[in-house]
């Protein structure tokens, strides 16, 4: 690792203020032979004939690309193909029945709540109104709250005999 | 170029697996307890089927009710909808149901294989046919395209014992010169009557100078059902017997069209053997005359080669016309019969 101190550049006789780059290039004009691990980040620069202080990330991406073989999926036989979409389609079917389930439960959720809302308008319209009515000037829900222990996530089994499913 | 697509890798792959020798010929079910994942997969979709399955009988029963209460045909068409679809659903995730599909045994009573075969029709063939109708005009000339609308039914032709034909692909006529095997896959669950009709576009007319309609096969009270595909000429009334095609020499490539018209009634009505058919009618007035509904389309194409002078000698009885521009008289010969120079004088 190269470490550019004040004392570095003042022996390469440059101001410390410099850029680290081109404290880095003056080193290399000045004919410090870095090991390629040398540099870190930053353009590969060239200077001189034989003097190259390229990037050994360049030559790792040609390796890969150009002379490396790609790799390929496993070998899989007819029979293992047949496995794996039966694996999607039954994942299909998992998310699918999962999502309206969820729904279902959301829209039960919703009409209890109209119904509560239906139940309380025909017993007492002042409370209805009072339950109605939005409050101004709240920046957070009251019905905002932290995820705690208690009480339990499940407050109400909201499908009953269907979840029975 | 190092990254090949997922799918060409999975198809290569394949392709090096392939057992070389006869192509299996029944399903083979994959082997539980070597991928867990399958064996968990196996379960869900056999649960989901069995769910699936029992809703479909309730469908049912709910549908039987209907029928024998007595309800309109809407709310009849409405629950035998629901029906199928839940049947279709119940075994659509099963591996060898799609197994048989891709290898095209289907056993079409049961729902899930109509279903699938529909969508193999949908899926490619009918493209095919309505872009090769419309791009050759086969539709706006011989019906409107309107009116047919999107062939419900598959046609298959094949000529001269080969398979099935492409829809537009240009034959040796030679290949047609006798009946051609007709194939309608229709989903109708009881048997319902249809007129075959082939007809040539591209007759010339020398009255018109122009091209003109000419039948050449027609046969009616044909029966057709999900579990009768093939035509049996035995069952149908022949109105115009099988005239081969007969391109003549100097016309461009004719379009031979074979249609399937579902009668009139929901192909319930007969058309007498007595009915008046000649060479020389229109489609359009033949198809309104009887109420027919075009219900399967498929077409070939045919230019003039030597077999055709065989079939006007034999079949027709002709001398095979030759077509062309007229000869225009030359210019440059006298009345003594003698060259015109080119810069003599008058």
């Amino acid at each position: 690792m190269v470490v550019v101190g004040g004392r570095a550049a003042a022996a390469a006789g440059i101001s410390a203020r410099v850029r680290p780059g081109l404290l880095r290039a003056a080193k290399a004009a000045a004919g410090a032979k870095s090991s390629s691990s040398g540099s870190s980040g930053g353009a590969g620069t060239r200077r001189g004939a034989n003097q190259t202080t390229a990037d050994p990330r360049y030559e790792q991406m040609k390796q890969i690309l150009f002379y490396q073989e790609p790799r390929t999926l496993p070998a899989a036989s007819e029979e293992d193909v047949e496995r794996h979409l039966a694996i999607l389609r039954a994942e299909k079917i998992f998310k699918m029945t999962a999502s309206a389930r969820r729904r279902a439960e959301r829209e039960a959720r919703f009409a209890a709540m109209e119904a509560a809302y239906e139940a309380l308008a025909e017993a007492d319209p002042r409370l209805y109104e009072a339950a109605c009515k939005k409050e101004s000037s709240a920046t957070f829900p009251r019905q905002m709250r932290v995820p705690t222990e208690t009480p339990p996530t499940k407050i109400w089994d909201y499908l009953g005999a269907q979840a029975q499913q | 170029m190092y990254a090949a697509s997922r799918f060409a890798a999975a198809g290569r792959m394949l392709a090096r697996c392939r057992v070389p020798g006869r192509a299996q010929s029944t399903y083979r079910a994959p082997a539980l307890g070597v991928n867990p994942a399958y064996d968990e997969a196996v379960k869900i979709i056999e649960a989901y089927g069995k769910q699936k399955s029992a809703e479909a009988d309730a469908a049912a029963a709910k549908l039987k009710a209907a029928r024998d209460a007595g309800a309109p045909d809407e709310a009849l068409r409405a629950l035998e909808k629901a029906w199928f679809d839940l049947a279709v659903e119940s075994r659509i995730n099963d591996g060898e149901v799609l197994w048989n599909a891709r290898h095209g045994n289907y056993d079409l009573s049961q729902p899930v294989y109509q279903f699938l075969k529909q969508k193999a029709w949908t899926g490619r063939p009918l493209e095919v046919l309505m872009q090769r109708l419309l791009q050759m005009y086969v539709l706006p000339d011989m019906l409107d395209p309107r009116v047919v609308g999107t062939p419900e039914a598959q046609l298959n032709v094949a000529l001269g014992g080969g398979p099935a034909i492409e829809p537009g692909v240009a034959v040796d006529p030679a290949s047609a010169r006798s009946e051609p095997a007709i194939e309608l896959v229709s989903f109708n669950s009881a048997p319902r009557l249809h007129t075959l009709v082939m007809v040539d576009l591209d007759e010339p007319c020398e009255d018109t100078q122009s091209f003109r309609e000419q039948f050449h096969w027609v046969v009616a009270n044909l029966p057709f059902c999900k579990d009768q595909s093939a035509a049996d000429m035995a069952s149908g009334t022949v109105l115009l017997p099988y005239i081969p095609p007969h391109p003549a020499h100097g016309t461009p490539a004719h379009r031979y069209v074979l249609a399937a018209f579902e009668q009139r009634d929901g192909g319930a009505a007969r058309i007498d053997a007595a009915a008046a058919v000649s060479r020389d009618m229109v489609v359009r007035d033949f198809v309104a005359e009887h109420g027919l509904r075009p219900v399967g389309l498929s077409f070939f194409r045919a230019a003039w080669n030597e077999s055709v002078d065989d079939v006007y000698r034999d079949v027709l009885g002709q001398h095979a016309p030759r077509y062309g521009a007229p000869e225009e008289p030359r210019a440059n010969i006298g009345p003594d019969g003698r060259t015109i120079g080119r810069y003599a004088s008058a």
